[in-house]
């Protein structure tokens, strides 16, 4: 096998390290984790089964195993990246509207408690 | 705010503008007494906020700094919820003068017009921008000319006036960075309609501007981006957000 394939398998298993320390130490949501599982686990997979990469190769008429393998590895972490991007975007729409809604409810909150202090004031008063 | 009428909201999105906003509110309260006025404190660090409230507006402050479009679209939203008609939008460093809120209200009273911006270059009086600024705005206006299909003279200008229709749009729908330009397509788009009026800007009273010279580049790219995002954007999108849909 080549020498690239070998330095690929053992990126993929320090990966899968990583990702399984993120998860317990809680620095990654589990549902998150689940695309660098997947993706890690693939190129692992290719990487030591030399008869499905060759496989791979031909169907897509490449002559160069290892081609396959990075070009596997550059389109699986694009798909990674840009699945992630729409959930920052997402997340990022929240994190704006509820800010807009505590800065709100806060004016809110401010608002019924000077309209109590009145009443109390008044209350006292009489 | 209760015993006030609800038609007219003066909004005044404001970030470290201590220096500046107690002056913008108190003009304000000269030009059109007993108007609300709405600060929306963007996260700011220094006394934003309490110089505001003792210049007798009501204050909105947001838990961390947003940009300008989150912190405008807070007052729009706020606006929308509490059931104003029109708002006024102002920056809080004193370029807008308050005395020219009547001649935009009148401009969209005579026209029927959902929003009416204030352009400093419709009469070239008052205060000018910097030759860099002024070509940016000129460049814009060119390319919106087909889009909007109408020539806006001041597309970057943040003195604007919208009746409930556009903040009912705005409340929902609001670019988060340099959001001036991106809104006027975001109106065309829901077939709205909008002019402009001549203003006599003035010179900012305090604190530097969110666009300086190194990030003029990032600007032009970013609002091109967002113009054409706009163009093409998927209408859907706009409702996806959870409680939006107010």
């Amino acid at each position: 096998m080549e020498r690239i394939r070998w330095i690929a398998a053992a990126l993929c298993i320090l990966l899968l390290l990583q990702i399984i320390r993120a998860v317990r130490r809680e620095h990654i949501r589990v549902e998150y984790s689940m695309a660098w599982f997947g993706a890690a686990a693939i190129l692992l997979v290719l990487s030591l089964w030399d008869a499905a990469l060759q496989w791979l190769a031909l169907a897509l008429g490449i002559e160069d195993v290892s081609f396959v393998l990075m070009l596997l590895a550059g389109l699986v972490f694009l798909f990674t990246f840009f699945r992630l991007t729409i959930e920052v975007s997402t997340l990022k729409d929240h994190n704006i509207l509820v800010s807009q809604k505590v800065g709100m409810l806060e004016w809110e909150i401010r608002r019924q408690e000077e309209a109590l202090r009145k009443l109390r004031d008044k209350a006292g008063d009489k | 705010m209760d015993r006030i009428d609800k038609r007219l909201l003066v909004l005044v999105p404001a970030y470290n503008e201590e220096g500046a906003v107690g002056q913008v509110i108190q003009a304000v309260q000269r030009v059109l007494p007993g108007t609300p006025v709405l600060v929306v404190d963007d996260g700011s660090s220094d006394e934003t906020t309490a110089t505001a409230k003792r210049a007798g507006a009501e204050v909105v402050r947001l838990p961390h700094h947003l940009g300008l479009g989150g912190a405008v679209q807070t007052g729009y939203r706020f606006a929308f919820e509490q059931g104003f008609e029109r708002v006024v939008r102002l920056d809080g460093d004193g370029q807008h003068p308050a005395e020219e809120i009547p001649s935009l209200l009148a401009k969209m009273d005579a026209g029927g017009y959902d929003m009416v911006t204030g352009s400093r270059y419709l009469e070239r009086n008052g205060y000018q921008t910097q030759a860099l600024r002024r070509f940016g705005g000129w460049v814009f206006s060119i390319i919106l000319r087909p889009i909007l299909g109408k020539r806006i003279s001041d597309p970057t200008s943040g003195f604007i006036a919208v009746n409930r229709n556009a903040l009912a749009v705005f409340s929902h729908s609001f670019p988060l960075e340099y959001p001036e330009i991106e809104a006027l397509v975001v109106l065309r788009r829901k077939a709205m309609s909008f002019a402009e009026t001549p203003v006599h800007m003035k010179p900012r009273l305090a604190g530097v501007s969110t666009i300086g010279s190194w990030s003029a580049v990032y600007y032009m790219v970013r609002v091109l981006l967002g113009v054409l995002v706009n163009v093409i954007k998927y209408e859907k999108r706009f409702h996806t957000t959870p409680w939006a849909g107010g």
